[in-house]
């Protein structure tokens, strides 16, 4: 995944991202238009003067990478813009930008280049873990031999079993992170430090010493051990018999001391000797197993019932043996004194504590997998404490979790990400993580790593994580939240193969969207969304603080409607209701704002803004649903149940009414000449809200009748945001997605797309549409565009001369139906009546008929 | 692969020395690397250089009373970088390559020379305890914790009235808790046998039918992937280790070098386990890369039983870098592609295959 370093790709990758974030922090938007066909050496030449400004913006682009990377053009254009202005000389060096010749050298020049580099980086990394040992250097050692006898305390055991047995379980990751690092290396540190003596200056005398104390403890330990390791020889040498090995006869030779015993047991009995003695602590078995040793002749006596057991497949486990009791044994069972034996555990206990230096000698070769597992997480975790190699270790978990994705191997990538993750949490696992999750299907958990990722203040990771996010939220049917990610996954730093991937899942969720629940749904639940709120005010920056003290105005309105709101789509959705209304108002602004950008072709008069009967009704019908399933939870209404839909609606139209939160705007016509106050104007209708008509129909208090107060408390609440979904006014789309987001938004509603097509700007036309995949989409604008050309046929030419530019016009109008292409003939006849004189209606006819 | 994406291998310094290298490991995270042998008048060299702008310099040196013969940093931790090595008269000693004067552990492991060593447990979390195994002359195979001196903690001999085979080569692997682990042995008969630490029984063996010269798991702290396996008849064998039919094994697939010579070495790529080199007889380094199959586990139609399937191995790019046998190549943990190898012409080479990610 980062293996790329070694190549010139990498080089230039490097220059592009340095160019970008050059671009970024100059934050240009001048650089969202430019014209590809001028980022060529035949523009340079006629280059002149006036164009410097468009020069600088294009050597900007050149250096995002964006069109793909020209060194040699990009040297030609800052060498243009020198020639033009040797003032602009400073401003255009790209200060990150190495020496040239390194992308004209050779592949051998540029691989002792970057060896030369990394030398010099890894150097400093090798000198800080030099140093480190060095400082540490004797201590380090001592820590060596004192981890491998320091006796573990009953705490640090049980510590690391916890994590151990939560290592798959993701749940308890941080927790499980805080065991490893935090106690466990204190620790250790004590070790040496008592250990240390005041005459420790000379190294050698130190080195004599710890190897004297390591040979005595070895000699405790080859002591302490013969008796069981006779017992385990035996064991082996029969085991080997029966295994017959061909030619590594394992005959005596092939035996393991103490602490690799622990290996060879294997782990289903020691699980079952958990299972029948559950309240001994592994630290009681380990002493249990002393006590053994002990007792020699007790044990041999066990050996020789277990060799003719069938169990003798697990010899090793022998010294638990003693204590351990058939499951079967019934009998034995009966006869288990547990009083008499937690005394006896207690006595044992005393009696260690008070020879703690001799228990700790000999855990060296206690058996046990317990002291096996302990030893490499205490070096490791003492290790942590050191960045540098908490890094590295980090990241070598990493690469094998990646190379474990690459082959589909998910379980095991889990596992690595998650050991990464506990060494040092790292943006890039947790984005790595996540899609282990998509890919394992556990989304929630997904969708936590995606988070915990953002969380990560470096941006570049972003985009992904919001990908990621997206997707699991999408999956488990969070779409407006999903769609808000991928929004939001627009907005952050693009990785370099650019954000198609986004914009492909944008699509697919707000599909999926409408599949589960409707377009009608969608569009109501789209319309007033944060998500085209965010556009609007991008569009409309200066109007941003108006509309943000209006927003206030509606939010702290807002504030009365709290509770949860009872919706298919869950809280998330309440969210977007909730906000819907600030949106509303943010749209009415940018209705009147984008005026200006459509270069005085059309007269600066406001839009109106169209709310058709039918949207109420839609309304209406949202809370009557709701309503309907608010009684059907009612147990005493189960019976009461054929109501009939009419009904609800009516119910549903009885409380809106009865609420009295509904607003009905029919048409509002924004004065042109209110353009100062806009603002306010456009609030009017939304504040002063009329009483409905069908309010006097049905008789509120039938359904106050019907529902219990509570019901009624929670209804109350649903029609006063479904009575949000009112006005849909969208602004002017940004990019051909957009647009075809809002297509699918208005496709419906006649009048509002007509609106719509008017408020964009004609320039807007060509790019939107070039980029726009759905066939569907250019014969509605056409239809569009045959009711507009009555009112305004010079603006619908001018569109029409955009849209020809086009360049695959001809085949989605091939694909067109023949309804289309009449609807089309029709508005090229429309034009011809309207403008006769305008000779791009003639070029028209031939272009699009 | 088209011409442009192909890995290139670029040789970017030559150095010569004095004596006759037989191993060289990077040592981890840092710019430098180990290299030891046998001095002309039979005593061991350990030399540690480091790379200064492209050129390998000598920082430290010593000359021990044996040649050795291997070198292993898998047994220490990153804060240690202790090396391991075992020489031509059985001895396995341990260096802080800070203070080299004396070892920070010895112990006369076997009695003829050991041929081979690996480390595993130093590196990498729950990876079970540092250990290291050696190969001898002598037949034997054993494995120590270095925190454990004198007593190996398992010993893999022939049989009695068998005749010794020389261990040439030994590698961990299935390191993937801290629990399992196994140590694939190769033999100058052609035999491999894998032993498995936590059960101590004999996994699996085979018999490639030429002497081995070198086994690798592609990565010793996972579950056993892959195996490859060379031989000193100029081919080499990889097997899927992760399914093993009870008869047919587990299954491999065998690729013949271009020159037919020894293949000494193969190294698994430190960032990417699918791709490794192996160094020939000639003085050429082959990269290969291997390809998992679509499905890598099969029923048997016979028994009903599970199978593996084999991938195939593609060689990315091949360069006769050296007048004689390449015996030893290392890469570099830190910097993917940046490697070291040591020929019998008496020369260390650093260089840099390219485009491997």
């Amino acid at each position: 995944m980062d293996l790329s370093q070694s190549d010139v790709k990498q080089f230039a990758n490097t220059f592009a991202k340095g160019g970008e974030q050059e671009l970024h922090a100059n934050s240009d938007d001048c650089i969202t238009d430019y014209d590809v066909e001028c980022l060529d050496y035949s523009f340079l030449q006629t280059a002149s003067v006036k164009d410097l400004d468009r020069l600088v913006s294009l050597l900007r682009v050149l250096r995002s990478g964006k069109e793909g990377i020209y060194p040699e053009l990009e040297r030609a254009f800052e060498d243009k813009i020198v020639q033009l202005d040797a003032s602009l000389a400073a401003r255009i060096k790209d200060p990150k930008t190495p020496p040239k010749p390194s992308f004209s050298c050779s592949d051998v020049d540029t691989a002792k280049l970057d060896l030369v580099n990394w030398t010099q980086s890894i150097k400093q990394k090798d000198s800080i873990l030099r140093s480190q040992t060095e400082k540490s250097g004797k201590s380090l050692r001592k820590m060596d031999s004192a981890i491998c006898v320091r006796g573990c305390t009953d705490k640090d055991l049980h510590s690391d079993e916890n994590s151990r047995s939560s290592s798959d379980n993701d749940d308890s990751s941080e927790q499980r992170s805080l065991v490893n690092s935090k106690p466990v290396p204190k620790s250790i540190l004590k070790m040496p430090s008592r250990a240390s003596s005041p005459s420790s200056d000379n190294a050698d005398e130190e080195n004599d010493e710890a190897h004297q104390k390591k040979a005595v403890r070895f000699q405790d330990e080859v002591e302490a051990h013969a008796r069981e390791l006779e017992r385990i020889k035996r064991k082996q040498e029969k085991r080997a018999r029966q295994i017959e090995m061909h030619l590594a006869h394992p005959v005596g030779e092939k035996k393991k001391t103490g602490s690799k015993q622990g290996k060879s047991r294997s782990p289903s009995p020691s699980h079952s000797a958990q299972q029948q003695q559950p309240q001994k602590t592994s630290c009681d078995r380990t002493l249990s197993k002393e006590v053994d040793s002990r007792k020699v002749p007790d044990s041999k006596k066990i050996l020789i019932q277990e060799v003719n057991s069938e169990m003798d497949a697990y010899i090793s486990i022998a010294p638990q043996q003693k204590h351990r009791i058939q499951s079967f044994d019934y009998g034995a069972w009966d006869k288990f004194d547990v009083e008499k034996e937690l005394e006896r555990l207690e006595t044992t206990e005393t009696d260690i504590s008070a020879k703690k230096e001799a228990f700790n000698s000999t855990r060296i070769s206690e058996p046990s997998t317990v002291t096996n597992a302990k030893i490499p997480d205490v070096r490791h975790s003492h290790q942590l404490e050191n960045d540098v190699i908490a890094t590295q270790l980090a990241e070598r978990e990493k690469e094998k979790g990646n190379e474990c994705f690459k082959v589909q191997e998910y379980v095991d990538a889990l596992t690595y990400y998650t050991r990464s993750l506990d060494i040092k949490p790292q943006a890039t696992v947790y984005n790595n993580r996540s899609l282990v999750y998509l890919k394992m299907k556990e989304y929630s958990k997904a969708e936590r790593d995606a988070t915990a990722a953002l969380g990560f203040k470096d941006e570049s990771t972003h985009y992904k994580s919001y990908l990621r996010r997206a997707l699991a939220l999408c999956k488990r049917g969070k779409y407006v939240d999903s769609l808000r990610d991928l929004d939001a996954a627009l907005t952050v730093p693009a990785p370099q193969n650019g954000t198609f991937e986004a914009i492909k899942l944008r699509a697919e969720v707000l599909e999926q969207f409408e599949v589960a629940y409707g377009s009608e749904e969608v569009k109501k639940l789209m319309s007033g969304g944060e998500v085209f709120a965010e556009r609007g005010r991008s569009l409309t920056k200066d109007n941003e603080h108006d509309n943000q003290e209006m927003e206030d105005d509606r939010r702290s309105e807002d504030e009365q409607v709290e509770g949860e709101i009872v919706t298919p789509l869950g809280t998330s959705c309440g969210k977007v209701l909730r906000e819907r209304v600030a949106p509303v108002s943010n749209n009415y602004k940018s209705g009147g704002r984008t005026k200006p950008l459509d270069k005085g072709k059309q007269k600066t008069d406001g839009y109106p803004v169209y709310v058709e009967d039918k949207e109420m009704e839609n309304c209406y019908q949202a809370a009557a649903d709701v309503v309907r399933e608010t009684f059907m939870k009612q147990p005493g209404f189960a019976s009461g149940s054929g109501v009939a839909q009419e009904k609800d609606c009516g119910i549903a139209k009885a409380v809106v009414g009865n609420v009295g939160a509904v607003r009905k705007i029919v048409v509002e016509e924004v004065d042109e000449d209110s353009d100062a106050d806009e603002s306010d104007d456009a609030v009017v209708p939304l504040q002063s809200s009329k009483p409905d008509q069908s309010s006097t129909i049905p008789c509120p208090a039938t359904a106050a009748d019907i529902l219990n107060p509570v019901t009624a408390e929670s209804v109350r609440t649903v029609p006063k945001n479904a009575s949000r979904t009112k006005p849909r006014i969208f602004s002017p789309a940004k990019t051909s997605l957009e647009f075809e987001a809002d297509w699918k938004a208005l496709k419906n509603d006649e009048i509002e797309w007509q609106s719509y097509i008017k408020r964009t700007p004609v320039s807007f036309f060509f790019r939107l549409l070039s980029g726009v995949m759905n066939p569907s989409v250019l014969p509605d604008v056409f239809r569009a565009f045959a009711e507009i050309v009555e009112d305004d046929a010079d603006f619908v030419c001018s569109c029409m001369d955009e849209i020809q530019k086009i360049p695959r016009l001809k085949m989605l109008l091939k694909m067109s139906s023949r309804k289309e292409k009449a609807v089309l003939a029709d508005l090229i006849a429309g034009l011809e009546n309207k403008l006769t004189t305008d000779e791009r209606v003639q070029r028209m006819r031939q272009c699009f008929l | 692969m088209d011409a442009l994406k192909k890995p290139q291998i670029i040789t970017l310094e030559t150095k010569g020395v004095d004596y006759t290298p037989y191993d060289v490991k990077w040592v981890p995270s840092s710019a430098r690397f180990v290299s030891l042998g046998q001095y002309a008048r039979g005593t061991g060299a350990l030399v540690v250089y480091e790379l200064e702008n492209g050129k390998a310099v000598k920082v430290a040196q010593k000359e021990t009373q044996s040649a050795l013969k291997c070198a292993t940093f898998g047994a220490s931790t990153l804060a240690q970088r202790h090396v391991a090595t075992g020489d031509f008269d059985g001895r396995l000693s341990v260096f802080d390559l800070e203070r080299m004067e004396l070892p920070v552990f010895t112990v006369k492991a076997h009695e003829q020379i050991i041929n081979c060593i690996d480390g595993a447990g130093g590196v990498g979390v729950q990876s079970g305890p540092p250990e290291i195994v050696t190969g001898s002359r002598d037949g034997t195979v054993k494995v120590w914790d270095v925190r454990q001196k004198d007593k190996a903690v398992a010993v893999i001999s022939p049989a009695e009235g068998e005749k010794p085979r020389d261990a040439w080569t030994v590698a961990f692997g299935n390191s993937y808790n801290n629990e399992e682990r196994v140590v694939c042995a190769g033999y100058e008969n052609g035999d491999v046998k894998m032993f498995d630490l936590r059960a101590m029984s004999l996994l699996w063996e085979t018999n490639t039918k030429n002497g081995v010269c070198s086994v690798e798991f592609d990565r010793k702290d996972i579950q056993m992937n892959k195996l490859v396996v060379t031989s000193v008849e100029s081919s080499f064998q990889v097997y899927d280790m992760r399914t093993r039919h009870p008869k047919h094994g587990y299954a491999n697939v065998s690729q013949k070098n271009r020159d037919n010579t020894t293949v000494w070495t193969v190294r698994h790529l430190p960032q990417n386990r699918d791709i490794f080199i192996t160094s020939s007889g000639s003085g050429a380094l082959n990269v290969y890369k291997y390809n998992y199959p679509a499905n890598r586990v099969k029923e048997d139609p016979s028994d009903k039983q599970k199978m593996g399937v084999a991938g195939t191995v593609e060689l990315l790019n091949n360069a006769t870098l050296a007048e004689q046998p390449i015996s030893a190549f290392d890469w570099s943990p830190d910097k993917p592609g940046l490697c070291v190898f040591s020929a019998f012409d008496q020369q260390i080479r650093v260089a840099i295959v390219t485009k491997l990610a």
